[in-house]
């Protein structure tokens, strides 16, 4: 991983140059290779005013997502991305990939990295969405009683090794997005009771697919211009396989969006619904809270969640109103506070203020409603920046 | 009122002799043609749905067929909302930001 950095900013070095004249560099430039170097840095400070210690139920206090990406445009055709993020978990490559276009309609993006889902993974990146945290559907360690819960639905930035087909086509005023995808997959235990996100970053198990069949999915999304200041979105995503690494126990995912823009004013809705088969073993009166229904134990978990968030800038502040949420079906183990159905409502108001160029300071107040936890209050106060 | 509530009213306060509207904008230079403003206010219509405006200003370009490459590719983003007719006024205002006139010109075609 130090080597990946290492390569990453020696690679992008060149890319900081500046011309001279601007006329007689156009034919080298014709002929060289196109580096774009950017990246992020986001210090967050979660305080939860409800809780006196509150690292018993998140992951509070401080903390740093860093993020460096390095696109290579080798040909008109062919490029390349590397994404080093450096986060709660440490040093990960968030993409190594390469894009070979054959037409704006057909390209094929083979390596590491985020497959199509969804609306809010283009915008995971800390500095191109206005709240210190992401969506509840996709959160990713960062809401309260995150263990609980076990995260999102598909916590973001999702990466994944795999093949992905994509491509664009424009039509008179709108242009319409596919992708389908054969990645690894999520992973758990063989005696899982959902998804264990830790063994997708783990070294010792290597980052490999776990059971030898790949998850596949797709992607289909339609974007159209209302007017000459106002855009509509909509799309949907589907993601299934087995998780478990005997390819024994099922998922799948699905997930529908919607995106409103009016002048910079944007309204952003999603939902994603997530079937997860799990293991009952051996004594399952013993492993979990519910018992049997007519001597049967039903062996699937259904978790949904949402969100709806409105942007919308006023000079350097950008306001942000959100209500997200989550919820859980099915049976839980014998040690979880969660019940047969727990819900999970968050209302979230926060401002984000471009202080300087390239700098913003972001502020954020989240009322926690748990149907089966103590509600809490959640503070964010954070300083993002990107170059 | 918690330490926090009240760490979070300084930050917020000062906020308020900042809403300076031109500061947060992909502003066209003084000198600009019609032609490269409305490619500017077009960019941050469209750019603005993925990511932020300070991501263009930050980029790091060195030519102006450096531009025009960016600037395909991110047309070629999922839901970019970049149509092709598009991505030339885009383009003009980001090259005329960055290296003037003369970048422009390098171009060829129009505005």
């Amino acid at each position: 991983m130090r080597l990946a950095i290492i390569v990453v900013v020696a690679l992008a070095v060149p890319a900081h140059a500046q011309p001279a004249d601007v006329s007689a560099e156009k034919s080298n430039a014709d002929k060289a290779l196109q580096r774009n170097f950017a990246g992020s840095i986001q210090f967050d400070y979660l305080a939860v005013p409800t809780e006196k210690l509150a690292r018993a139920n998140s992951l509070d206090s401080g903390t740093v997502e860093v993020s460096m990406k390095l696109a290579v445009d080798l040909t008109d055709s062919v490029s390349a991305n590397v994404k080093v993020c450096i986060a709660c978990h440490g040093p990960e490559l968030g993409m190594a990939y390469l894009d070979l276009r054959a037409a704006d309609a057909f390209n094929v993006r083979v390596g590491r990295f985020t497959p199509a889902f969804g609306s809010f993974p283009q915008r995971h990146d800390p500095a191109n969405h206005r709240t210190s945290d992401k969506p509840l559907p996709y959160d990713m360690g960062r809401m309260l009683n995150y263990r609980d819960w076990n995260e999102g639905v598909l916590p973001a930035p999702w990466v994944d090794n795999g093949v992905e087909l994509d491509g664009v086509h424009f039509f008179g005023p709108g242009q319409f997005d596919y992708a389908v995808y054969g990645i690894g997959g999520p992973r758990g235990t063989a005696d899982g009771n959902d998804f264990d996100y830790t063994l997708s970053r783990s070294g010792e198990r290597y980052y490999v697919d776990n059971n030898s069949q790949p998850s596949v999915g797709g992607r289909l999304a339609l974007t159209l211009r209302l007017g000459d200041d106002a855009s509509l979105a909509v799309g949907t995503s589907a993601m299934a396989g087995h998780y478990d690494p005997d390819a024994k126990l099922a998922f799948w995912i699905a997930g529908a969006d919607l995106v409103v823009q009016v002048a910079r004013t944007y309204l952003r809705t999603e939902y994603l619904v997530r079937r997860t088969q799990i293991s009952i073993g051996d004594d399952p009166m013993a492993r979990f809270k519910y018992g049997d229904v007519d001597g049967k134990f039903d062996d699937h978990i259904l978790k949904d969640g949402f969100y709806a968030e409105v942007e919308a800038p006023i000079g350097r502040v950008d306001l942000i109103a959100r209500w997200d949420g989550l919820r859980r079906w099915g049976n839980v183990l014998a040690t979880s506070p969660l019940r047969s159905q727990s819900i999970l409502l968050r209302y979230t108001a926060g401002v984000a203020v471009r202080v300087i160029a390239g700098v913003r300071v972001k502020a954020s107040v989240e009322a926690y409603d748990f149907s089966d936890l103590k509600d809490e209050l959640a503070v964010h106060l954070g300083v993002v920046g990107s170059f | 009122m918690t330490t926090s509530a009240r760490w979070l009213l300084l930050v917020l306060l000062p906020t308020c002799v900042l809403f300076d509207h031109e500061s947060a904008r992909l502003g066209a230079p003084p000198d600009a043609p019609v032609a490269v403003r409305l490619g500017c206010a077009l960019a941050e219509q469209r750019c603005t749905r993925c990511h932020t405006i300070d991501r263009i200003l930050a980029a790091r370009v060195d030519s102006p067929v450096h531009w025009q490459a960016y600037v395909h590719r991110m047309r070629l983003q999922p839901q970019s909302g970049i149509l092709p007719d598009e991505e030339r006024p885009i383009l003009d205002c980001l090259v005329f930001r960055s290296f003037g006139p003369d970048g422009l010109a390098s171009l060829g075609g129009p505005p």
